[in-house]
Order: structure tokens, then sequence, then C-alpha cells
């Protein structure tokens, strides 16, 4: 389990290899959904001045750019155009952040910018919020007998580590 | 007792929504960086999403609203905007 020190006000994360490789791989598949604006723009089919953003069809990217209205589509939309990039660029940079400051294999990573951690942590159990289906009553698993325990596995490894962020930021 | 001149400068507001990913010290810590917020205003607007299904976290005007939705989505929080009332 990877463990969290503080050292002269810094925060240092050692982890082991196989948790690094996780986490780059789940880090890679966030920004990859991020960057991928070509196949899931949300754009409408109408000329390109009367297109209009909508909400993202892949349903972790919805969750991770939401529509910012609940019922009225103009605004949703309008708000869309305004900040969906930038709210991309934000969170494919907190990714960048962490995987570069990953170690290699087993090894300790310092944490420069823990906000950076916590939104990209954060984002990736989001992700895996949206495919594993979590619910306020999920569990953690007894045993990991199938695919979806692993994945349940490593959501609730993820969320130790980000309350661990959480308390260590706080403190 | 409303005042009018007050609504009209302020009649937007945004909200937080509950969801089962976001850690409860999670959005208290959110809600303390972005809003400036203390810990006991923080924790109380938590608890509010988390047992009412949300809480109005800011109010004012639209552009104001929009700014805080997109800071709050940036730290993967659930949050929309919409006219108060």
């Amino acid at each position: 389990m990877a463990t969290l020190t503080e050292l002269d006000g810094r925060l240092r994360l050692d982890f082991a290899e196989a948790e690094v490789t996780l986490l780059r791989d789940l880090l890679g598949r966030v920004g990859d959904l991020l960057a991928d604006t070509d196949t899931d723009t949300g754009t409408g089919t109408g000329s390109d001045t009367d297109a209009e953003r909508r909400t993202p069809a892949d349903p972790v990217l919805a969750r991770l750019l939401p529509d910012a209205h609940r019922e009225d589509r103009d605004v949703a939309a309008a708000y869309r155009d305004l900040t969906e990039a930038g709210l991309r660029e934000d969170k494919q940079a907190d990714v960048g952040a962490v995987l570069a400051a990953l170690p290699a294999e087993a090894g300790s990573a310092v944490l420069d910018d823990p906000d950076a951690w916590l939104r990209a942590v954060n984002d990736i159990r989001l992700m895996m919020g949206v495919e594993l289906d979590i619910t306020e009553d999920t569990d953690v698993p007894q045993r990991v007998s199938d695919q979806r325990d692993f994945e349940l596995a490593v959501y609730f490894w993820l969320t130790h580590l980000q309350d661990s962020l959480v308390e260590a930021v706080l403190s | 007792m409303v005042n009018e001149d007050h609504e009209a400068l302020l009649p937007w507001i945004t909200i937080v929504w509950n969801d089962p990913v976001n850690l409860m010290s999670y959005v208290t810590y959110v809600l303390q960086k972005l809003f400036g917020y203390d810990r006991a205003k923080a924790t109380s607007l938590m608890l509010d999403v988390h047992h009412k299904g949300k809480a109005v976290v800011s109010h004012g005007a639209r552009e104001r609203m929009e700014h805080d939705v997109a800071r709050l989505h940036g730290a993967g929080l659930w949050a929309t905007l919409q006219r108060e009332g």
C-alpha cells in the first residue's frame, strides 16, 4: 500500500512497482479520454454555425465534464462552449503532473503540487465510479475472484490514497 | 423581508450535488480552498450535500457563478448553476 510521509513540509508517497504501473495505466486512460475531442465532441450534426456543444456521449466524459445546468440546455451549451476546452486542458495538466512525478518503478514521488494529485486521483475515481457503477452502498470486495473485484479493490485503494492526501493537506 | 435591489444584483446560485464517489473530507477541503470558507461552514455545506442531496455553495452574478462552477468541475465536484428562486 502506497505510504504517505511528510518531510520538511513536503509530502512524499512511496509506491510499490505494481502501484506505479496501475497508476500510470489509469492516468493514461483518463488522459486519453480527455484528449479525444474528435470522436466525442458532442457537437450537433447541423452546419458549423448552429452546431452547439452538448453533453459528451461517453458517460465517463459526461461525469468529468458535466453539464452546468440541469434543465436549461441553452445555458449548459453556452457554458460548455466557454469552458470545456479549458477544463479538459486543466485536467490533462493534472494527469501530466502526476505522471511526471511518478517514479519509473518502485520508489517515491515528491508531491510538489498536492492539489494536482488530489484532482487527478479523484478523476480516476470518478472514471472508475462510472465504469463500476459505484453507489454509496458499494463495499470493499472481501476476496478478489474476478476482474470486477480486482477493479473494485483498485478503486478502494485509490479512495484510501485520496483520503490520506486530504488528511495531509488539511493538517 | 426582501431587498429587491440586492436580489437583482445576485440572481444566480451555484449548487453542489451529492455523488457516491467524492469523499466527504475532499468535498470539505475543496469548499474551504475554493471559497475560503472556514472548516465549520465548509463541513456544514458538505453535510447538506451528503444528507439532503445538494447545497447552495455560492450566489451572485451569472458570470461569477460560471467561474465557481468551472473551479468545482476542475476539482471533480458535481456542480451546476441556476437562477435563484
